[in-house]
């Protein structure tokens, strides 16, 4: 079910769009990031208040549309141009289900780029092996950690 | 062998029971303790809390060792994970996935899983084949000119037909009883005087086109 009508792509080029999974704090940020260099982007999360709030974006609430639906579901991906996207990024709180949602987005759908968050770092390897880019959440807490308490 | 399944589910504990009862070596790995405390009430200390799609629990449940890794949870993303670890870290020769739909057997397979079971295609089987086990199966088809089928037909504890003789049954046309098994032992003779009783197996031969009218007149 999409939230919003998917902007028209003659806004931005003939580029492909950008597919983020969860519409977390994590998720909404990156989000912003991507629409600030001009990137169209699909959010897609089960949960519709997630959703809603992105109607509260003040910024480049044109480039971002909310879609409600499961990543991990074929027919979902369909949905939202799967095939139209070149860059896949799994944001929710689930290892498990981001590298499912990454791996089919990669081997089923052939999107060049998927990027895999993860907070177990004993996954890392594993998914590196196959092709996924994996950030690490926990180490990105703790460099910023690291770097706020040197600015104070 | 040395087995680690993942998930004290109903399922995975029905796994467990089995294979402990053929002597293999089984941990089952779950997070939560109610479960566990069920498991380990019936079967022991072969259980191990934690969270399966970790490398240390799988360390802890010994999969290094492991000849066989089964993902018997309730998630599909989760039985996933845990499947190409216990592969890509921990080289174990055979895993097994269990799904619940077709949404995940292409990609599972794709990505190295040994086996991946659709536990609910699985039960609508043998579901199905239980349901028409009560009237008809067929077990051969015999090819001639005109198609045949050799059939075999259990008769029910209701059945309408108990306590008559087959020679009493309005029989359509292109039917011919072969004989009747009945508790393990085969009658031949004068098969159309014998009167039938509950859980007799009647082998018959048809054309498949009275199927239908046959299942009627044995219920």
């Amino acid at each position: 079910m999409t939230l919003k009508k998917t902007p028209d792509s003659k806004t931005n080029g003939n580029s492909k769009k950008a597919v983020i999974v969860g519409c977390g704090n994590y998720g909404k940020n990156l989000a912003i990031k991507l629409a600030e260099s001009g990137k169209q982007v699909v959010i897609i999360d089960k949960n519709r208040v997630a959703l809603e709030s992105l109607s509260e974006l003040s910024v480049h609430s044109d480039l971002i549309v909310g879609f409600l639906g499961d990543a991990t579901l074929s027919d979902d991906l369909k949905e939202i141009e799967i095939l139209d996207t070149d860059l896949f990024i799994a944001t929710t709180n689930s290892d498990s289900i981001n590298a499912l949602a990454v791996q089919k987005a990669k081997l089923l759908f052939g999107v060049d780029n998927v990027i895999c968050l993860i907070s177990d770092v004993s996954k890392q390897k594993l998914y590196e092996r196959l092709g996924v880019k994996i950030v690490n959440y926990s180490e990105i807490i703790i460099e910023s950690l690291i770097h706020s308490s040197l600015e104070n | 062998m040395n087995i680690v399944i993942f998930g004290a589910t109903t399922l995975g504990r029905s796994i467990a029971e089995w294979l402990l009862n053929d002597w293999h070596e089984v941990s089952i790995i779950d997070n939560d303790a109610l479960r566990l405390k069920g498991t380990e009430d019936q079967f022991g200390s072969i259980i191990i809390e934690g969270d399966a799609t970790h490398q240390a629990t799988l360390s802890l449940a010994g999969t290094s060792r492991a000849d066989v890794f089964i993902a018997a949870s309730d998630s599909e993303s989760e039985n996933m994970t845990s499947c190409q670890m216990a592969k890509e870290l921990f080289n174990v020769k055979r895993t097994m996935c269990v799904v619940y739909s077709d949404e995940n057997i292409s990609l599972f397979q794709l990505l190295n899983i040994d086996s991946v079971i659709n536990a609910t295609a699985a039960s609508l089987r043998f579901i199905k084949e239980n349901l028409s086990a009560d009237l008809i199966i067929s077990l051969m088809d015999i090819p001639s000119s005109t198609p045949a089928n050799l059939i075999s037909i259990r008769i029910h504890q209701d059945s309408e037909t108990i306590g008559k003789t087959l020679s009493d049954l309005n029989f359509p046309n292109g039917f011919s009883i072969k004989m009747i098994i009945r508790s393990g032992t085969v009658i031949e003779n004068s098969v159309d005087k014998t009167m039938l009783r509950a859980n007799d197996q009647v082998v018959a031969i048809t054309d498949s086109i009275n199927l239908d009218e046959l299942k009627e007149l044995f219920q």
